[in-house]
């Protein structure tokens, strides 16, 4: 099986590895950087558990191989609270019940990330349609619609 | 010599005016900050030095006798540390029971498919390997000589007993119970008129949590404990299901769970799949983990029951009062039963569901059928029961020229006669029915559609 020495920086560290050419980034994001912050939830690419920041622009990442995000900027959901100091959107999150069993919630809260970082103050429809990739089982959305808001104002 | 003063407040507080308890305030969750900081730790998170990754291979038939399995070029897959069949698994464990009593109890129902498959994605052999990749492809290199069979599709067809899915109890059924409560006969006389519906289906469905089941075992030979990092949400109940089978006691089953991605009844039934790891983990002497894949969930995990109502009568009088209700139930619980012959009977704790029919017959049946095994999701069974309620009265108030919101508000229990026992004896303890339903007309403008 084919292998490529890659060059990543994930989460702001720069990062060199030998992968095989059909590993997925998901599985080498939580598998060989022990990142287990970003989920996997499907295998069609449907639910966006796996959503990080990929050179700033949410995507799922189990749609990409490992060997694409070479040369590439990565940012996971760990790299938003490093110090273990919560982020006002993850506060918001719990303060707003936003989270149930928090499988989608490293997803939810990436996908929130792009958003804000390019649109600070989103309607709710922009909102909604920048968590449309993101499958949620337990909440009904609307209280992740809501924490978003909040930190939108 | 330093001396540390510390304040620690009382465990125990008197509930007063001034300090309120702590019911209706909203209280953080201490799950929260480990959540969303993806700090989790969710089964698959889980990591051992040598450990393999399992993957199934899977019946694509319905129904089939399996003829043979060779897992030689698979073994031969650099990477591959080892497989298991079904054969092994007949060897090395005793089937499971099923939560029945005969003749769904005589069913035999093994880790792994034991000579005959049958529903779609039933685990024939496991393959375990360095890599997720690597245990695909081997995976693909098992191969298994089928020999198709009729597959039953239908509960009815199921009931005609023309193609038996399980040799032990000769017939389909699961279990078989007549529920009857009241007077139906004298409804029958009371009543003006009997609505007749021939044939309602509620068909089956998942409750598809984001997580898909998995596990990863150790085995301790020292002991000869395993112990299992795994979502199973009753991992209690799961022990007492696989202890038996792997003929050890449920001390040899350390359960460890920490975060689960969803449940919803879906992760009841792992029991077989947590077998065949725990087998594999004791036979490669490493640890092994199964994340299952959202295709065979979908495909081979556990769907909520299916249910067909037939024969359904409705003694009523001409004001669309309902004076009971009959019915045939025929519940399709897939290949095999498991934990939902529960299902045949928890349906009753919401008999009449909101409504004060006081005579009811319900015929119950369970069959087997060639689809994935059900088991309890979300209001499981109660809801099937539930929609039947619902989807009745609108078929009386239509057959009646009458007004559906009308013909419920006129049956239902009233806030006045609770608590009210319902007629197998639940107790409905509070409810305003009729509020309820116009609060949720308002907010569906109900009245301007």
């Amino acid at each position: 099986m084919t292998s490529k020495r890659i060059t990543v920086t994930v989460n702001g560290e720069v990062i060199e590895y030998d992968v095989e050419a059909r590993r997925l980034l998901v599985h080498f994001i939580r598998d060989d950087l022990d990142l287990t912050g970003t989920h996997v939830g499907c295998d069609t690419g449907n639910c966006g558990a796996c959503t990080l920041l990929y050179n700033g622009v949410a995507a799922k990442s189990c749609m990409l191989l490992a060997i694409q995000a070479d040369g590439a900027t990565i940012e996971t959901v760990e790299s938003l609270s490093p110090d273990g100091e919560l982020t006002p959107l993850q506060q918001s999150f719990s303060d707003h019940h936003a989270l149930q069993c928090g499988y989608c919630t490293p997803g939810m809260l990436m996908s929130a990330k792009h958003l804000l970082d390019k649109n600070p103050h989103p309607s709710e429809d922009e909102i909604r349609k920048a968590i449309q990739g993101n499958i949620c089982r337990c909440t009904g959305y609307v209280n992740i619609v809501e924490a978003i808001k909040a930190v939108s104002k | 010599m330093t001396q540390t003063e510390t304040q620690t407040e009382a465990l125990v507080v008197e509930q007063t005016e001034t300090k309120p308890g702590f019911a209706g305030t909203s209280i953080p969750r201490k799950e929260d900050k480990r959540l969303v900081q993806g700090q989790g730790v969710f089964f698959d998170d889980v990591k051992r030095h040598g450990m393999g990754y399992v993957h199934f291979v899977r019946s694509p038939y319905a129904h089939a006798k399996i003829k043979s399995i060779d897992v030689a070029a698979a073994l031969e897959l650099p990477g591959v540390y080892g497989s298991l069949t079904g054969d092994e698994v007949a060897i090395l464990t005793d089937p499971f029971f099923e939560l029945s009593v005969k003749p769904g109890a005589d069913i035999k129902d093994y880790a792994l498919a034991v000579g005959r498959v049958r529903h779609v994605g039933e685990p024939v052999a496991a393959v375990v390997a360095s890599s997720r990749e690597v245990a695909r492809d081997a995976a693909d290199l098992v191969v298994v000589d089928y020999e198709p069979l009729p597959a039953v599709t239908t509960a009815e067809q199921a009931q005609t007993n023309d193609v038996v899915l399980h040799d032990e109890g000769g017939s389909n059924v699961v279990w078989e119970g007549l529920f009857d409560w009241g007077d139906y006969e004298g409804a029958i006389a009371e009543a003006d008129h009997v609505v007749k519906i021939e044939r309602l289906h509620f068909d089956r469905f998942s409750s598809t949590p984001l997580e898909c089941a998995g596990v990863l075992v150790e085995y301790n030979r020292g002991t000869a404990q395993w112990t299992l990092y795994g979502n199973h949400q009753m991992p209690g109940v799961g022990a007492i299901w696989m202890a038996p089978a792997l003929r050890a006691g449920i001390d040899k089953l350390r359960f460890v769970s920490q975060d689960i991605g969803g449940a919803f009844g879906n992760k009841i039934c792992l029991h077989p799949q947590y077998v065949a790891c725990c087998l594999l983990a004791r036979k490669l002497n490493r640890p092994v983990q199964w994340t299952e894949w959202r295709t065979d969930q979908h495909t081979a995990n556990a769907h909520g029951n299916e249910r067909t109502f037939l024969e359904i009568e409705v003694p009523v009088k001409k004001d669309g009062t309902m004076l009971g209700l009959k019915v045939r139930a025929l519940d399709d619980c897939g290949a095999f039963p498991r934990y939902e012959p529960l299902g045949c009977i928890i349906w009753a704790q919401v008999t009449p569901g909101c409504y004060r029919w006081r005579n009811i017959r319900v015929d119950f049946t369970q069959v087997v059928t060639n689809k994935s095994p059900v088991s309890p999701n979300r209001g499981y069974s109660r809801m099937q029961h539930l929609w039947l309620t619902e989807r009745v009265i609108d078929l009386v108030a239509n057959e009646l020229d009458l007004d559906p919101v009308e013909v419920r508000k006129k049956n239902y229990v009233r806030t006045e006669e609770m608590p009210y026992e319902t007629p197998n004896g639940c107790v409905y303890d509070s409810g305003d029915y009729a509020k309820c339903l116009d609060i949720a007309l308002g907010l569906i403008g109900y009245d301007g559609l």
